[in-house]
């Protein structure tokens, strides 16, 4: 997860826009109500904050982060000075937080995970902002935060009272695809994946039939790492999927709440990877091989596919400037009958919250702050160029206090990208952001794959990962972590257990096949907490 | 009286040198004595909002709670049994090798040798796991090969659950040993060369002068190194099982160290994760009192 945050972060940076926004556009007018988002305070108003410093930021000369874009603005708009207590790369982070949490050292606004929410109001350490987020968010930054169907803003509800501002994000972005090396289906003429028996077909011939004419039994059909799944990388989820099995999230079910980890679906796709380990269609090492270790083989030209998130090409990206015929294409999870398509599990959407202290003395402050942010970025008077990435390839957007995104941007993106690669628009149609990703799209094709090229064409072009996600979204193939709010009572005494449990019988069965295992591990996982869990979901989806 | 009397002038006389050892003190207490006051979390549902003093009183929950975890006894097992593996490896090697080294007559060979056994100790677990997992992989690991060379099975290091245990107390020995090889060899050059001129006029060769010479005189260091050693009965060492371990060794590798990151950091159970904390300092802490009180009882060795 954090290489990725960090990877996207760089790709970011990375793109470099040209100047095209108009002159800037006047905010809302200027008025005197006490209630207005963007109003300025007479007097300078402090607010204190903390940073998680992400890979890959940088500041131009002589600014810094008590400096910047961002500050001037946020002093010459609204008249808000910002104080940080602290900065910290994103590795430390979250134990930073947890030490902030546990020492009650609480900054004004602060950004933290789901369990550090939960955390913060189980302690009492934050504000309830129902009534200044009615009062003082701007019309677009309502309709960004509820942009994803109102479950961010759920989730950081509590008592029907509104304690956090999820940082909206979209679920789609973590369903996986299925990455193909299409220059090894060349060398055997065979064509890609649509269903699940093409699937494993591929992984036979891509393990027996030296796919790279090297002359050694030395490739195997499918990457798995000894996470199994969560890493987003080489993960399995999309195995799963492909065998409607859901085994991270909890599945709607008519109206029930069940855990797809206990699923009987799970069960068959298990009996599935065991017979490809039996037959060595998977690396028999697996087992003691994390995402990173994997990512070295997949490198090195051992492994044909791949489940994975859209940006999985960018740790492979040396690997095409060092053999330009190494070549990877994207399809959508396969279909397990022919008939109907593979559905991606989507997990919720929102991973981070801005949670205001309850000593906080100007909260409206930061909805300001917020407000100013989505404007400046995003909205009618953005300028991107100045305040999100500037043309000299800075990041101001990792800047601000507090930032949100629309959470639809990446596909949007993709789709514009595509659409002028594709001849159907015109390049004038893109945005700073995304006109960046467009230019090393071209780069790319022009066969110059270094500085990340390649794989920011292997995720917006035609054909990229971004776009097989979106045909998800159309066509409504997913299924959305039924259960959105924060961990329950049991999941926080339990889960932790359950989780190495579930890991640890998953991993015994594909490499043992002992499927009666399964039974017993789904007995053992109701017992264990399971019970009381599922007890709880469905109570808290009854009131939904 | 007159004995009392001299000693506190001693002591009077030596004041300045005590002062000196003031600044120590300070934070000895700071940053080791009154952190012990933290320890109440165990026996709380700690909540940071209302202190180490104002957070409900749940006694015995937390430890009730850690106990009737479905695989604690598992665990508590895993962490000893690897614990008191790598504590006895820990001695038995750097004395081996600090004994054999000691033999060397070429200066330029000695100090190469010990450089180079030292040198892994500096090396992080997150690097070495990189490269043990390579190195140990059956197919295609140096070891690996060199066990199909010689025609054996290779074995599965990292992946045998059986073999798991022994992974990590051979590497960790191995990354390790250089560090205690360089505290003998100094304990070696503390004894008395008279020792070995009378042994010698007594007929003895150079076994008989290991065991009757320098054994002896290494005993007192071998001795607190041990008794500190003993301290660390429950620490398998975090980082080399957090990044070495997998879901396929868990029976034999998760330790309690393990366990406290994925209950403590990732589920921020930190009463739970304080209490195991507790549990294993007043574990070693009983383990460390009795070890000295037999050291001392039996060699008539002491610290102070």
């Amino acid at each position: 997860m954090k290489r990725r945050k960090k990877i996207v972060a760089a790709a970011l940076i990375m793109a470099i826009g040209i100047c095209e926004t108009g002159p800037a556009v006047c905010r809302a007018e200027a008025s005197d109500s006490d209630t207005d988002p963007f109003g300025r305070y007479e007097e300078t108003v402090e607010i204190t904050s903390v940073k998680n410093l992400g890979a890959g930021i940088e500041f131009p000369e002589g600014e810094s982060l008590d400096d910047n874009v961002w500050t001037r603005l946020y002093e010459e708009e609204l008249n808000i000075k910002v104080n940080w207590l602290w900065s910290t790369s994103s590795d430390q982070y979250d134990q930073k937080v947890n030490i902030a949490i546990t020492s009650n050292d609480i900054p004004d606004v602060m950004c933290v995970s789901a369990t550090q929410l939960k955390l913060m109001y189980d302690n009492e350490q934050i504000m309830d902002i129902t009534d200044i987020a009615a009062d003082y968010l701007a019309d677009y930054t309502k309709e960004v935060l509820e942009s994803d169907g109102g479950t961010g803003l759920a989730s950081a509800t509590f008592d029907d009272r509104l304690y956090a501002i999820p940082a909206v994000g979209a679920g789609l972005l973590s369903g996986e695809v299925l990455w193909v090396r299409t220059d090894w289906l060349e060398n055997l003429g065979l064509e890609l994946p649509e269903t699940v028996d093409d699937m494993l077909a591929i992984a036979e011939a891509f393990s027996t039939q030296d796919p790279d004419g090297n002359g050694v039994d030395d490739t195997y059909g499918l990457a798995v790492t000894k996470d199994l799944y969560g890493t987003g990388f080489a993960d399995l989820l999309g195995f799963f999927n492909a065998y409607n099995a859901y085994p991270t999230i909890w599945v709607n079910n008519d109206g029930t709440l069940e855990y797809g980890g206990i699923s009987d679906e799970v069960k068959t796709a298990l009996g599935v990877l065991n017979e490809m380990y039996e037959n060595g269609y998977i690396d028999p090492e697996f087992g003691v091989k994390d995402s990173s270790k994997v990512c070295e083989d997949v490198a090195a030209g051992k492994i044909g596919m791949m489940f994975g998130n859209y940006w999985n090409m960018a740790w492979i990206n040396d690997a095409k400037v060092a053999d330009p015929t190494y070549e990877w294409v994207p399809v959508a999870i396969p279909s397990l009958d022919g008939e109907t398509a593979g559905k991606a599990s989507l997990p919720m959407g929102t991973s981070s919250y801005y949670v205001i202290s309850k000593d906080c003395e100007n909260p409206e402050a930061v909805i300001r702050l917020l407000n100013l942010q989505l404007e400046k970025n995003y909205g009618e008077s953005a300028e991107p160029d100045i305040y999100n990435i500037t043309p000299e390839g800075y990041g101001p957007y990792q800047y601000t206090v507090i930032a949100v995104e629309p959470p639809m941007k990446n596909i949007t993106a993709a789709l514009k990208v595509t659409a002028v690669m594709n001849g159907e628009a015109d390049e004038d149609t893109l945005n700073a952001e995304e006109d960046g990703y467009y230019q090393m799209c071209l780069e790319a094709l022009a066969g110059n794959y270094g500085n990340n090229n390649w794989h920011q064409l292997k995720m917006w072009g035609p054909g990229g990962a971004l776009g097989v996600m979106n045909t998800y979204w159309e066509e409504g193939n997913y299924v959305e972590e039924a259960y959105y709010a924060a961990p329950t009572e049991t999941m926080t005494e339990k889960q932790s257990t359950l989780d190495k449990q579930m890991l640890q019988d998953y991993t015994t069965i594909i490499l043992e096949g002992d499927l009666d295992l399964f039974d017993e591990f789904v007995a053992n996982w109701y017992k264990l907490g399971g019970e009381t869990i599922t007890e709880e979901v469905n109570a808290w989806y009854a009131e939904q | 009286m007159l004995k009392n009397q001299t000693r506190s002038k001693k002591h009077f006389r030596y004041l300045h040198l005590h002062l000196m050892l003031l600044p120590a003190l300070v934070l000895l207490i700071i940053y080791n004595y009154i952190p012990l006051v933290g320890n109440v979390m165990a026996f709380e549902k700690f909540n940071p909002n209302k202190g180490f003093f104002g957070s409900q009183w749940i006694g015995l929950e937390n430890f009730r709670y850690v106990f009737s975890l479905p695989d604690i006894w598992q665990v508590i097992w895993n962490t000893f049994y690897i614990a008191v593996m790598k504590i006895i490896m820990g001695i038995v090697v750097p004395v081996i090798v600090a004994l054999m080294l000691n033999e060397v007559t070429a200066v330029k060979f000695k100090r190469t040798l010990q450089t180079i056994v030292y040198f892994p100790h500096f090396l992080s677990w997150v690097i070495l796991a990189g490269i043990l997992v390579d190195i140990l992989s059956p197919s295609s690991g140096i070891i690996g090969n060199l066990f199909t060379a010689l025609g054996l099975e290779p074995i599965y290091f990292l992946g045998d659950s059986n073999w798991f245990p022994y992974t990590m107390v051979l590497t960790e020995t191995w990354k390790e040993f250089g560090f205690g090889t360089i505290v003998y060899l100094a304990a070696l050059t503390g004894i008395d060369p008279s020792l070995y001129e009378a042994s010698m006029i007594d007929g003895a060769g150079r076994w008989k002068q290991t065991l009757h010479v320098t054994l002896p005189g290494l005993l007192p260091t071998v001795m607190l190194m041990a008794i500190l050693s003993i301290g660390n009965i429950f620490n398998a060492g975090f980082d080399q099982i957090f990044n070495l371990y997998s879901p396929q060794v868990y029976s034999t590798g998760d330790i309690l160290d393990t366990m406290v990151y994925r209950m403590g950091m990732l589920n921020a159970q930190y009463s739970v994760s304080t209490a195991i904390g507790l549990f294993k300092s007043v574990v070693s802490f009983i383990v460390l009192a009795m070890s000295y009180l037999l050291a001392y009882k039996f060699t008539d060795y002491r610290v102070f």
